[in-house]
């Protein structure tokens, strides 16, 4: 057998593919893709990796492929936690290998490595509590979205009020890029709350609920709202004139308090006046 | 461009990573700590409250960036879009340097987030040296890399570690972060002398060191950065005082971590070990 290097090209990808393996590295290298890589032989042989008294030449490669999953369900598990709550040590555990299998980590932050878990979780079919766990991994990943949202500014409550409210038809608002608004199938912030307060409660039934989640400052924030609440919000969101937005609401309804709370929450960046 | 040589001269001192679980501490008491280097990607791609702290901190400190994901080694194309960023971060904490590991990443788009071992042939250190030489014409900086800590090497090697530095070193200008820790937790794993490693390395090139904790295993050691640092690792740091003059110095603390002002003890005892504490004032360029 040739000792002559192989090109760094195809050790890195053999390498790559050992790691991610989600078995041992003894199966990986057993499995057709590293071999056709490297050849099995060349590994035995001592061709490819300096042999180690302490360790075979899988036992050397388990050190980084057990360290790739421990490490990145570590990550999950931290964006993830009431969602490891309802999974359990285990479920998680194989719940997020699956998802790393089908969603590999392409970016260089860890900040973003869930960012496909509502939808995978949407997916699994066979997974206890499906319909909730998309509600929960939807508020988790919107909690993380929010703390790493691009800074802003938000616009000063005078800005807004001092607009004659005859304009406010003309008025658009831009929305401050931490803003999220969710429709939710489940009461998912009472459930994610509770587990926050280590007082965890059963998976809830179905019922519907809405939900803003915010930074201001450096917090995130969450509030429930009210379905009228979270319709007008949607609407001034997305760029509808705030006169015809807040006019959407229910006669008797506090939309004017709605409104003051999501300025002074500086959920708006900018506001444009439309000419005539 | 920012001269090496400023940057082997410049001793900071004594630093710390800058770590959530500080934050309050560090925000509350400003203690009197040297300097703090920083996980570059834990402050890219957010504007929330890390970079909102980063930016109180700089005010008051000098800050240095260690990345983790340059992926320099890897054979996929240059990240320029990371470059760019790593830049701009650069510039908003005046960070004194910028730097990361002597490692691959990832391959075919994919991030490990792992250091993973380069082979120390003659081809991977041409790809490294060609990769080098286009980083820091992006950063306009000489970028400093870590030897890092390896379970494996690859067989067919034409150098040593050290002598990969030394040709690294000499072809590219780039600066060294030699973490004594990773020269000891290697030469335990792989059978050589960690003092014969030192007195190889080209000090002349070294810009600071660092130390760590980490694990033993019955059949490894695991760089974990999540225990006190161990006698043997003092030992050499001593000897890498002696053999390099001094040299800026920082205490990794990973997991594990302990409150602040065990950590920040942990760290000065550097001190007892031929490292330096910062002379106030002698910084050049410091914002305050």
């Amino acid at each position: 057998m040739s000792r002559r290097p192989l090109p760094l090209r195809r050790l890195q990808q053999w390498m790559s593919h050992v790691v991610q393996h989600p078995g041992t590295a003894a199966d990986a290298l057993a499995g057709r893709t590293a071999r056709a890589l490297v050849p099995a032989a060349a590994v035995e042989a001592g061709d490819v990796l300096v042999p180690n008294p302490r360790l075979s030449a899988a036992g050397m490669l388990d050190v980084y492929n057990g360290g790739y999953l421990m490490r990145l369900v570590e990550v999950l598990q931290s964006d993830f936690g009431a969602m490891h709550h309802v999974l359990g040590d285990d479920g998680f555990r194989r719940f997020a290998a699956r998802y790393l299998e089908k969603h590999p980590s392409r970016h260089p932050n860890l900040n973003v490595l869930g960012r496909h878990v509502p939808a995978f979780t949407k997916a699994q079919r066979t997974l206890p509590h499906r319909a909730f766990l998309v509600d929960l991994a939807t508020l988790e990943l919107s909690v993380s979205c929010a703390f790493d949202a691009p800074e802003f500014t938000p616009l000063a409550t005078d800005a807004i009020a001092a607009v004659p409210q005859e304009r406010w038809d003309r008025i658009r608002l831009t929305p401050n890029p931490s803003v999220q608004l969710h429709a939710f199938r489940h009461p998912v912030d009472e459930f994610y709350q509770a587990w926050k307060n280590e007082k965890p409660v059963a998976v809830p039934k179905p019922s519907p609920s809405w939900l803003l989640v915010n930074r201001q400052g450096d917090r995130v924030w969450r509030r429930r709202l009210s379905r009228s609440a979270f319709r007008v919000l949607q609407r001034l969101c997305a760029g509808e004139p705030l006169g015809h937005a807040l006019s959407t609401a229910k006669p008797g309804e506090p939309v004017a308090d709605w409104f003051r709370d999501f300025s002074q929450d500086g959920l708006f960046t900018a506001l444009r006046v439309a000419r005539r | 461009m920012t001269k090496l040589r400023d940057l082997v001269d410049q001793n900071l001192g004594i630093g710390l990573g800058l770590r959530t679980t500080h934050y309050e501490d560090i925000l509350g008491k400003w203690p009197a700590v040297d300097w703090f280097e920083i996980l570059s990607e834990n402050y890219m791609h957010t504007g929330g409250r890390p970079v909102h702290v980063l930016d109180q901190v700089a005010e008051r400190y000098p800050v240095v960036m260690h990345g983790v994901s340059m992926n320099i080694g890897t054979t996929d194309p240059i990240d320029r879009a990371y470059l760019s960023e790593l830049k701009a971060l650069a510039a908003r904490c005046n960070a004194r340097w910028i730097s990361d590991h002597i490692c691959w990443t990832g391959v075919n788009g994919q991030n490990l987030h792992d250091l993973l071992p380069l082979p120390y042939t003659e081809a991977a250190l041409r790809h490294l040296v060609a990769r080098v030489k286009q980083v820091q014409d992006v950063l306009e900086r000489p970028l400093v890399l870590e030897n890092p800590s390896t379970y494996l090497q690859f067989a067919g090697a034409d150098f040593t570690e050290p002598e990969f530095l030394r040709e690294l070193t000499a072809a590219t200008g780039c600066g060294l972060l030699m973490d004594v820790n990773n020269v000891f937790v290697c030469a335990e794993n792989h059978g050589f002398d960690a003092e014969a490693y030192l007195r190889a390395v080209p000090w002349d090139h070294v810009v600071y060191f660092h130390l760590a904790g980490h694990t033993v295993h019955a059949t490894h050691r695991l760089d974990t950065h999540d225990h006190p640092v161990c006698k043997e690792v003092w030992q050499l740091f001593a000897l890498a005082n002696r053999l390099s003059g001094g040299r800026s110095t920082l205490l990794e603390w990973d997991a594990n971590i302990p409150d602040f002002a065990t950590t920040h003890r942990e760290a000065k005892k550097a001190l007892r070990h031929g490292a330096r504490a910062r002379e106030r004032g002698a910084l050049v360029g410091a914002r305050r």
